[in-house]
């Protein structure tokens, strides 16, 4: 409103100051800034198995912001003879961004591999873990784990990888995880673990 | 202005005055306004007003410096945009009581002189109005990087002689 008035007062003086001159069309400007925030942002666009050996089932599913990924490998993961761990691999595929400079890539096994909830004193020599190892390519930057906790005992021995990548991302990225073969039989049970991926925040 | 009429056998010494002048056709508008859209992936429409005035008939220009909402950023890489497109609206009052629209201009045209605006107002005038201009942003396929992003939308009001 003060500006309001304060055009009128500038019209006011235009017209007192007339004396029948002739008068030039007046012609008026002003500027309109637009300006917009864009802010950080890592997106998950799809997250879905592209290769997974047979009888080893591979789902997922993914928000905007988390993706979560379930590998069920049955009972493909142990020799069905001899009950050793044996070496299978696959393959995720993520498309997803982060639209920044200098964000964090992570990859976290929260149990430091799969353990068995079957603790059960045991006579010889038997593992209770499976390692593995898990490479994320990210862009410039590759993240990844390599499981080496204790095959003796199931506690918990996170491995962690945090990086950051340099420049703005938008690919689509393959997250590989490959199981350790084992040289001594697994105790019986059901193995697993957590495998977490960040994109834009550490872990 | 004229004298009284002579009466009969009266000498006609009457006066007559003409007083003419001119009323310069101004136009002025206020010092300018700003949009921000404090995050572009949520709040995708805004409004301001604009002060102006014009006292004849007039023609408004609405020009984009660069046809786009444009980030600096030097991190530009891949697949993301560094611009925003807009569409532009306005609502133009009028003194007696009626407005004009302008719909939606897109700002890729809006480099060019005369893409948006109103040639002329047919007559009609606005004292101490104000201008409704509304901007909405133009969603993207590609991602956009983040910063911060800037545009200039210069508004011309010129009185028609």
């Amino acid at each position: 409103m003060r500006t309001m008035t304060a055009l009128n007062i500038m019209l006011a003086t235009a017209f007192a100051g007339i004396s029948g001159n002739a008068f030039a069309a007046s012609s008026a400007s002003a500027d309109l800034a637009l300006s917009a925030n864009v802010p950080n942002t890592c997106y998950i666009v799809s997250l879905a198995p592209t290769s997974t050996p047979s009888n080893v089932n591979g789902t997922s599913s993914s928000s905007t912001t988390s993706a979560a990924v379930t590998v069920s490998y049955q009972n493909e993961l142990a020799d069905a003879n001899t009950a050793n761990a044996l070496q299978k691999t696959v393959t995720y595929g993520l498309d997803a961004y982060c639209n920044y400079a200098s964000h964090n890539v992570a990859i976290k096994s929260v149990q430091g591999g799969l353990v068995t909830a079957n603790n059960q004193n045991t006579i010889g020599g038997f593992d209770h873990r499976i390692n593995y190892s898990a490479n994320f390519t990210w862009g410039s930057v590759t993240p990844s784990i390599t499981t080496t906790g204790n095959p003796d005992n199931g506690n918990a021995e996170p491995a962690v990888d945090n990086q950051v990548a340099a420049l703005p991302t938008n690919v689509n990225s393959t997250l590989t995880i490959t199981t350790v073969a084992g040289t001594r039989p697994l105790v019986a049970g059901t193995y697993g673990d957590t495998l977490r991926l960040s994109l834009g925040a550490s872990l | 202005m004229s004298g009284t009429a002579a009466r009969a056998g009266q000498v006609d010494s009457g006066l007559q005055v003409i007083v003419t002048g001119m009323v310069p056709s101004v136009c002025e508008v206020g010092t300018g306004a700003s949009l921000k859209f404090p995050d572009a992936k949520t709040v995708e429409e805004q409004q301001v007003e604009l002060p102006f005035s014009c006292n004849a008939p007039y023609s408004l220009s609405l020009v984009s410096e660069r046809g786009y909402l444009l980030t600096e950023s030097a991190d530009y890489y891949g697949a993301f945009s560094n611009t925003i497109e807009y569409e532009l609206g306005a609502r133009i009052p009028f003194d007696n009581g009626t407005f004009v629209v302008i719909s939606s201009c897109s700002s890729l045209n809006m480099p060019v002189i005369g893409s948006c605006g109103i040639t002329s107002t047919q007559g009609r005038t606005s004292i101490a109005q104000s201008a409704s201009l509304t901007v909405r942003l133009v969603d993207k396929r590609e991602p956009l990087l983040a910063g911060e992003y800037f545009d200039r939308v210069r508004v011309t009001l010129s009185a028609e002689i």
